[in-house]
């Protein structure tokens, strides 16, 4: 996102690094009628560059977090175990596994239209965890092809404020099945999750936007930092309907490329 | 970091969590997903009723988990349990595994037996022989891990005239794995299990899917497979498979009678559950839940046995190989 940034000054290409905190909310009624809530640091990394007509942008991020159900303190299961040989009972406390990785890939092309930017974008957000939510295995990936609109405004000197919003047409949805089962006899685990979760999806079935605010302030011909925002709110209409809520907010630094 | 806190707790949990709004969420999911009603001949709506003015009444988690436990007893499941995280509570399940203990097996005490233990390949592999010429192989959990493995310990048994495959204790794990596992032993390609799953718009069920055996072994060797009553799950799938084979006798005692695929499922409270979801019958259409797969030798042994270093299981085997079972 941070690509976005600076496009008055554009190079060859703009490098973008950013970390910053994430809070990310799941309620998938096939998983668990509780909220998860997952936080972490998403590490990320961007690459833009201006071709002959448009402004092309890729951009990827990876986030290990931690996720606990909403509302339910840290949970801790009590299971006996007795010596086969001994008899000698003990009790093994098993707490609730945790961690959660997600993982955000974009490839966007945007033209300039006066003060606005305007394109096609390509997203796909992955989501999986072994144990987290109901102890099981539960996983999301929602690929879709939208509208990108930015905006951008010299403030102050040597800064920039600007707001980016994303709106999907469609895409293709992969959920865990309501029926739970991802072993049939050929297909391993993974290709289940896609062959039997996926169905293709228009706006009325995938009901997601994701806004985007930042603030830049250049701090030589090569650098710049920024503080930027993000909200991203999705939700799957089916006969279970889920919904991802994500935000962040942190710090990036941009460098210029080919000065 | 305001703005980040001021947007947790967005999303609303489906229901409430008091002790009568669990009881319904739970008899709903069950109602919806659970696969086993049919061949369990359970009334679910009279169970539900039995218990349901006892749950809204219910004040507090000892008379909820009386209430949940009392509704989910008769399943007699042992894939279904109900969890609580509160570190003290101990698991509880449906079946005739709540509150059992495996007293009849111990690896130590059958690895100390053997004539000699071969190199495994995976810490779930135990491989070595039993007797002249019987090799033995333990696999401690279906994964195809632990099926691959099984494949490259079996390569060290091949001048045996007769095998042991040892499922004591072998809790499950993946089905396709369990499939594989009883290949190595195959001779003859056969159906050895009808899986169906509910469908989630009605209380009806999609077709079988038919699994079938796929034979692998290069001849056919008299084989004994040990079981126990920790036998489960996918371990009673590879049992099933090998009970097509003609040249497998099945020692022990009777499996645990789990079949079914399973999941976890988090109550409105923070408790689990497990639930069954697919409805999994032998060859014939016959199910063996909640009464597992009887040997066709049985041999009892117990805690008295391990403690004295032997086992009982394993000696009827060597015996019945020698007589050329």
């Amino acid at each position: 996102m941070h690509l976005a940034l600076l496009a008055g000054t554009l190079a060859a290409a703009e490098l973008d690094l950013s970390l910053r905190p994430e809070v990310d909310q799941v309620l998938d009624p096939v998983a668990s009628p509780l909220p998860y809530q997952g936080v972490g640091a998403p590490v990320s990394a961007g690459l833009r560059w201006r071709g002959r007509g448009p402004t092309w942008a890729l951009g990827l991020s990876a986030t290990p977090s931690r996720w606990t159900p909403q509302g339910v303190g840290p949970r801790v299961y009590s299971f006996e175990r007795v010596d086969a040989v001994t008899g000698e009972t003990t009790t093994v406390l098993v707490p609730a596994p945790k961690l959660a990785f997600s993982g955000d890939v974009h490839a966007a092309a945007t033209w300039d239209l006066g003060p606005l930017s305007l394109g096609p974008r390509l997203d796909w957000q992955a989501l999986y965890t072994s144990g987290a939510m109901s102890m099981g295995q539960w996983a999301w990936s929602v690929a879709t092809l939208g509208l990108r609109v930015e905006a951008r405004a010299p403030w102050r000197s040597r800064s920039e404020l600007g707001a980016g919003l994303t709106l999907p047409v469609g895409g293709v949805v992969t959920r865990i099945p309501e029926d739970y089962d991802l072993v049939f006899p050929d297909v391993g685990t993974v290709g289940a999750f896609f062959q039997q979760g996926s169905q293709l999806a228009s706006w009325g079935h995938l009901q997601q936007a994701e806004l985007e605010l930042w603030h830049r302030v250049s701090l030589s011909p090569i650098w710049s930092v920024g503080l930027d925002a993000r909200l991203r709110y999705s939700r799957l209409v089916d006969t279970t309907t889920a919904q991802r809520l994500t935000s962040s907010l942190g710090l990036g630094a941009t460098r210029l490329l080919g000065v | 970091m305001l703005a980040l806190a001021l947007l947790t707790g967005c999303l609303q949990p489906l229901t409430g969590d008091s002790p009568g709004e669990v009881f319904e969420h739970l008899w709903t999911d069950f109602d919806d997903h659970y696969a086993l009603f049919e061949a369990k001949g359970l009334d679910w709506e009279a169970e539900g009723e039995a218990w349901r003015d006892a749950a809204w009444a219910a004040e507090d988690d000892d008379a909820l988990h009386e209430v949940l436990t009392g509704l989910l007893g008769p399943l007699n499941d042992n894939h279904v349990g109900l969890f609580v995280p509160d570190g003290e509570t101990p698991d509880w399940r449906s079946g005739s595994l709540n509150g059992q203990h495996q007293e009849d097996f111990a690896l130590e005490v059958t690895r100390a037996l053997l004539v000699e233990e071969l190199p495994s390949p995976h810490r779930a592999v135990t491989v070595g022989w039993a007797a002249e010429g019987v090799g033995y192989l333990h696999v401690a959990q279906m994964s195809g891990a632990a099926a691959r493995a099984a494949e490259e310990a079996l390569a060290q048994l091949d001048a045996a005239d007769a095998l042991i495959l040892d499922l004591r204790g072998n809790t499950g794990g993946d089905s396709p794995a369990a499939r594989d596992l009883a290949g190595l032993f195959a001779t003859e390609a056969a159906p050895f299990v009808k899986q169906r799953h509910r469908e989630l718009d009605g209380p009806g069920y999609s077709d079988f899917e038919v699994w079938t055996v796929e034979p692998r072994a290069t001849r056919a060797r008299p084989t004994a497979l040990l079981t126990n009553l920790w036998s489960i799950s996918a371990a009673e799938w590879c049992t099933l498979a090998l009970r097509t084979q003609p040249h497998v006798t099945q020692v022990g005692v009777t499996t645990a009678g789990a079949f079914a695929s399973t999941v976890l499922r988090d109550l409105p409270n923070g408790w689990l559950v497990g639930l069954s979801f697919s409805d999994v019958r032998d060859a014939e259409g016959v199910s063996w839940e909640g009464v597992g797969l009887a040997p066709d030798v049985e041999v009892p042994s117990g805690q008295a046995d391990l403690q004295a270093g032997e086992d009982p299981v394993l000696a009827e085997a060597l015996a019945l190989l020698a007589a050329g079972a």
